[in-house]
């Protein structure tokens, strides 16, 4: 079984700074801490429908003083684990970010445009991203999948290459589905 | 200009700004997101004369938007707004502009650190919030609501919500007997839905309450006070109620505690609502229209205190000042006295007594419901077959109150082409009545 860290997006994925990157991975480190030990658990990804199981490390090593809201743990480590799939585990090494109202929108390419590029938001894959703590009678990994669907199917990106990308913390699982 | 830089370094700000804001450092996020504004309203506005660069220009405009937006530059923001409803093609960043549009109107008057405070504080409640949809329940006036419903609706769904708040405050604080005055006073203000967005029409809106640690609030305290609209919406509120659901509720909270919960809720979900309540589900987006409370649901749930006509009537606060004078005389003196304004309970019923007819033994037991008004008397109604009867005095209110659903089952009895609501009361009424070809005309 592969065994992977965390912290091996920091190396793979161009975009956000490494500051950027620790931050989310922290809180991806706290949500699993809460129901793993020793830094390490055995998680399922499901990619674009291949499922394999590996070994997932991170770093514990750091004051979590101020990563007390469950929702954040949730929201931020779900970002933290789509950066890790997509530069990782798919090579989709660059993300661009951009603000809309109640957050961020994540676009991936596997090469990082040319700093000179006008059109740098062109022709990207763009993925809708969730997490969840662990799962309750109304709020499912499968239910959440089938949410992020929806959301995608009633913006424009609907004719345009996206996916949708959640992770349960829990159980470990992340599930990468290609939006068709 | 090297604009996927500076808007590199702009989002690096609003991530930051966000960090802080979560902290609830809002200087230093007020700070962060102004620099953000200032970095990218220099990106968006570089695209201004550039229509062949979509979809880029699109995205960064509305991001202008937005940010100015969160560092409280509301003017700044109008400027993208418009130019992005003016220019854009995309149909999604044009209904986000139009939600940028309304916030920026409402923020307006606003001083920027103010305005940037509410919008990040409404943002991160929106993420909270529970969507419900008000409906007539038939279309007199079309599809608009009352204020009258929307009034009863909040009444009910606040005493509800309290009541279940109550009980998880209680559990937390593990107090077994029953909670100081001052403590549920304090708990109320605790738990105070704020309305994050409403539109008219069928009224929709969204409810979330306050999340945030105020001086002196306990953790465990903000952690409820934070998710109780969820928790209630989800274990309650959309709760189906089958048997399973109805044991596992009693298991969970003394009779006193569900009667709280459930005798607001049961007005809002009984049969006879002007109006039918509905919620935007998180999973799907489809909108979902909450099941009914019938009686045999309130008969399993509801326990009934025994209340006597003559208990009603004597129930009154008085505030008496008492003096001793010489010789062991007392006075008295009543300085306040008030009586009561309203009750409700509910009786259980067997037998109908029509004042004019045989009485009709029930096949089952059935609960009314009865509410005293001290403007319009007293109430009893039966929701599940829609029939109610009101009068100023108890007996006379009752003895009516026999005669209408006497009339109603004779009527559902013998209705030649049932409509669709006489199909639906048959089939409450062949429950009710062993044999009600007996009562054909």
């Amino acid at each position: 079984m592969e065994t992977y860290h965390l912290d091996l997006t920091k190396v793979k994925l161009k975009g956000p700074t490494q500051e950027q990157i620790v931050t989310c991975n922290q809180w991806a480190a706290t949500a699993f801490d809460k129901y793993h030990n020793n830094s390490k658990a055995e998680i399922e990804f499901s990619i674009d429908g291949l499922d394999t199981k590996a070994i997932l490390e991170w770093d514990s090593n750091f004051s979590k003083a101020a990563m007390k809201e469950k929702k954040d743990m949730a929201n931020h480590g779900g970002v933290a684990m789509a950066w890790f799939v997509m530069s990782v585990l798919k090579e989709f090494n660059y993300v661009e970010q951009s603000e809309i109202g109640d957050g961020v929108d994540y676009r991936f390419k596997t090469e990082e445009p040319d700093d000179d590029d006008l059109n740098f938001l062109d022709d990207f894959h763009y993925v809708e991203i969730s997490g969840i703590l662990e799962e309750s009678k109304t709020n499912t990994l499968q239910g959440r999948i089938k949410d992020k669907h929806a959301q995608i199917k009633r913006g424009y990106k609907k004719d345009k290459d996206s996916s949708v990308l959640v992770t349960l913390f829990k159980t470990p699982r992340t599930v990468k589905e290609i939006h068709k | 200009m090297k604009p996927k830089l500076i808007h590199q370094e702009a989002m690096d700000y609003s991530f930051k700004a966000r960090q802080a804001f979560e902290q609830d450092n809002y200087t230093l996020a007020f700070d962060l997101f102004n620099k953000a504004a200032d970095l990218e309203s220099q990106v968006a506005k570089f695209y201004f004369d550039k229509p062949e660069l979509e979809p880029t220009r699109s995205i960064i405009i509305r991001s202008a938007a937005f940010l100015n937006i969160k560092a409280g530059q509301i003017e700044q923001a109008k400027e993208f707004i418009f130019f992005g409803l003016l220019n854009t093609k995309d149909t999604l960043i044009k209904e986000q502009l139009n939600n940028a549009l309304e916030l920026a109107v409402s923020l307006g008057n606003m001083a920027p650190n103010e305005a940037s405070r509410e919008f990040n504080y409404i943002s991160l409640l929106r993420q909270r919030s529970i969507h419900y949809v008000i409906e007539p329940a038939n279309l007199s006036f079309g599809h608009s609501v009352s204020l009258e419903s929307i009034k009863e609706f909040s009444e009910s769904y606040l005493k509800s919500l309290k009541a279940f708040a109550i009980s998880k405050f209680k559990r937390v604080l593990k107090i077994e007997d029953e909670v100081e005055q001052s403590i549920i006073n304090e708990i109320e203000k605790l738990v105070n839905p704020l309305v994050t967005s409403s539109a008219y029409g069928s009224f929709k809106f969204s409810i979330a309450n306050d999340f945030l640690e105020r001086p002196g609030d306990k953790r465990e305290l903000v952690e409820i006070k934070a998710n109780v609209i969820s928790k209630y919406h989800h274990e309650i509120f959309t709760n189906p109620l089958s048997d399973d659901d109805i044991l596992a509720i009693k298991k969970d909270y003394t009779d006193e505690e569900v009667n709280d919960i459930f005798r607001p809720l049961a007005k809002i979900k009984s049969n006879n609502t002007p109006y039918k309540v509905g919620y935007y589900d998180t999973d799907d987006f489809n909108k979902k229209f909450v099941s009914k409370i019938v009686n045999k649901q309130k008969q399993k749930l509801i326990t009934v205190k025994q209340i006597t006509q003559e208990d009603i009537g004597e129930l009154e606060s008085s505030l008496v000042h008492k003096r001793s004078g010489k010789g062991g005389r007392t006075s008295k003196q009543v300085i306040f006295k008030e009586q009561i304004k309203s009750a409700e309970y509910e009786i259980k019923v067997s037998e109908i007594s029509p004042k004019d007819d045989k009485p009709l033994l029930l096949s089952e037991e059935i609960m009314v419901n009865m509410t005293f008004d001290s403007n319009k008397g007293f109430t009893f109604s039966f929701p599940d077959l829609n029939v109610q009867n009101t009068d100023i005095a108890y007996n006379k209110a009752l003895e009516g109150f026999y005669n209408t659903f006497y009339g109603k089952i004779i009527g559902v009895i013998n209705a030649k082409e049932p409509n669709e609501e006489e199909q639906r009361d048959w089939s409450i009424v062949k429950k009710l009545i062993t044999n009600p070809e007996a009562l054909k005309k």
